[in-house]
Formats: structure tokens, C-alpha cells, sequence
């Protein structure tokens, strides 16, 4: 901590993280005359970036007309999780992440594409673009688990064995075919 | 001139037949399971002996219940593929059963029409 004559602000650097309560601001002059302490408002310091701790779907296996929950989870509340966090999102498309718990977790839907068969697919998002409460920019990226896709359903050709050549009909008449017998 | 008469050879579709059942095959474009003969849809018929398991071709005999058209499909969702999913309803096949023979109906001698 350092101040000067006429500085109007004081900076700390050796402080912890966390929650200051109580602090007072004492000064003594160059006579050895304290002041009386200036009592300094209840603050809190965080100087960390938000992490991205896990990135979880409700299910790694999906097949046609199902959906699954992606769950992004912090390491400390962020003010917004937007659809462009989501770097990669393979064979689907995700909705509006929403949070219910104040920015920790953020949960949206996945829809897979449809008629895709593709065992191997990833969502991974990354933090450079969420900010905590103190307004510290996210790091890094985290990758969900493996999930497959399966959204091509079979289709069947019925057809009949042995389809049979047209039938021919050969008529088999008398020539020169007896005509009625005029009198004479 | 005396009456001829037309020895073209007649044609019929071959959408008529007259044998008592015929076989149909049903090709999947995936292997699935799950395909019994209550999955396949006939009309004026019935399906039996169905055979193949697991594999993406089944055959199975359709027997006329009587004359006249026998339609043959599979609903959707009649078989399954590894994932669960469901097949597409499929296209109908239709023939036409008929296994009356023809009889002579008129026997009216023609006027010779140059005498």
C-alpha cells in the first residue's frame, strides 16, 4: 500500500482475495498525529478468471426426435454464457443458454441433425468470452464427453420375388374360320 | 371374304397373378430387429413364413384372402435399428389376384359383313 502528498486515491496490492470487512484508513502526519480513522466501506477483491469446470450432456447417446441437456458449469458465477461460447457444437444445434443459480451453471438443449449416424461428437466452449461479477474475463476452453448420434432411421423396399413376365395369350383359332352357310 | 380373326397375342399386366401366395422381400436400408409378420400390412391377404433375422433382408409368402387387389406394407415403426430407431413407413406393393378362369360368353355367329 503507498500514498503521497495530494493523491486523492490510495492503491492496495498486497490483499487478499475475498471479502473486507471493517477496514479502516488511518493517517499520521509528519508530526506523529493520527488522524482519526476513515472508515472504508465493506468490499470485495477478485482478481481471478472465471474457469469452466465441466461441460455435461444428459445423455451420450441420441437417436431420432430426442434432445439432450448441456450443462456448462464455472468455477464462479458469470454474468452471460451466449451461443457463440460454444466453439464447437458437432451435428446439432443448441438453444439460448439459461442459468437459474445467479451465472454458475448454464444449461441449454441440444438438437441433434437429423438423419446423421456419427459415433464420435464433441461440444466444447470456451470462457475468453464470459466475465465474472468483478469483471475478470474468462480463460480457457473445456470439451463435453463423447456423445453418438444415431438419427437416420432405416427404410425398407418391399418388393415381390420372382415378378412374373406378362402373361401371353395366343388364340388358337380355325383358318379360315367357317363362315354361316347362305342358301341358295 | 371370309371372317378372320385376330391372332395377335393378347398381353396382361403383370400386376395379375393367379397362384395362391407369393413371396414378397423386404430389404432395410440398416440391419434392425424387431420384424415379425404383425409388422407387415396387408390387405385383402395375409403375410406368413417370414424369414431373415438381424439381417437387412427378409422374405415372407402373401396369401390372397380372396379375388381381386392384395396391397402389401410395412408401417412405420415396425422394426428397429441399433440406435432404436424406428423404420419409415415403406411404399405399397399391389397386385391384383385372379384366379377365375375365363368362360366363353357369346357364341353368336357373326354376319359375314361381304357376301
Amino acid at each position: 500500500m503507498s500514498a503521497s502528498l495530494g493523491d486523492h486515491s490510495v492503491t492496495f496490492d498486497t490483499l487478499a482475495e475475498g471479502r473486507h470487512n471493517n477496514c479502516t484508513l488511518t493517517v499520521t502526519d509528519r508530526g506523529g498525529q493520527r488522524e482519526r480513522p476513515l472508515v472504508v466501506n465493506a468490499f470485495d477483491l477478485d482478481v481471478t478468471a472465471p474457469a469452466i469446470t465441466g461441460v455435461a450432456l444428459s445423455s451420450s447417446a441420441l437417436k431420432a426426435d430426442e434432445t439432450a441437456l448441456v450443462t456448462v458449469t464455472f468455477d464462479e458465477p458469470v454474468i452471460a454464457l451466449h451461443g457463440s461460447d460454444f466453439v464447437e457444437v458437432d451435428h446439432g444445434t443448441l438453444s439460448t443458454p439459461v442459468s437459474t443459480d445467479g451465472g454458475l451453471t448454464w444449461i441449454a438443449t441440444f438438437t441433434p441433425t437429423a438423419d446423421v449416424e456419427e459415433p464420435t461428437n464433441v461440444i466444447t466452449v470456451s470462457a475468453a468470452g464470459v466475465v465474472d461479477l468483478a469483471d475478470n474475463h474468462g480463460t480457457g476452453t473445456f470439451s463435453s464427453g463423447n456423445y453418438a448420434l444415431d438419427t437416420l432411421r432405416p427404410v425398407v423396399a418391399i418388393v415381390r420375388l420372382l415378378e412374373p413376365s406378362p402373361i401371353r395369350v395366343q388364340s388358337r383359332l380355325p383358318s379360315p374360320i367357317p363362315g354361316p352357310t347362305r342358301s341358295p | 371374304m371370309t371372317p378372320s380373326a385376330d391372332r395377335r397375342p393378347r398381353s396382361a399386366t403383370a400386376s395379375l397373378f393367379n397362384t395362391p401366395t407369393f413371396a414378397v422381400t423386404a430389404t432395410f436400408s440398416e440391419v434392425v430387429t424387431g420384424f415379425t409378420t404383425s409388422d407387415i400390412s396387408v390387405t385383402n391377404g395375409t403375410a406368413s413364413d417370414l424369414v431373415g433375422s438381424g439381417t437387412d433382408a427378409y422374405t415372407f409368402n402373401v396369401t390372397p384372402s380372396g379375388q381381386g387387389p392384395v396391397t402389401v406394407s410395412m408401417p412405420a415403426l415396425g422394426a428397429q435399428d441399433a440406435a432404436g430407431n424406428g423404420n419409415d413407413v415403406s411404399a405399397t406393393l399391389s397386385r391384383t389376384y385372379d384366379s377365375v378362369a375365363p368362360t366363353l360368353t357369346e357364341t353368336t355367329p357373326v354376319a359375314d359383313p361381304d357376301p
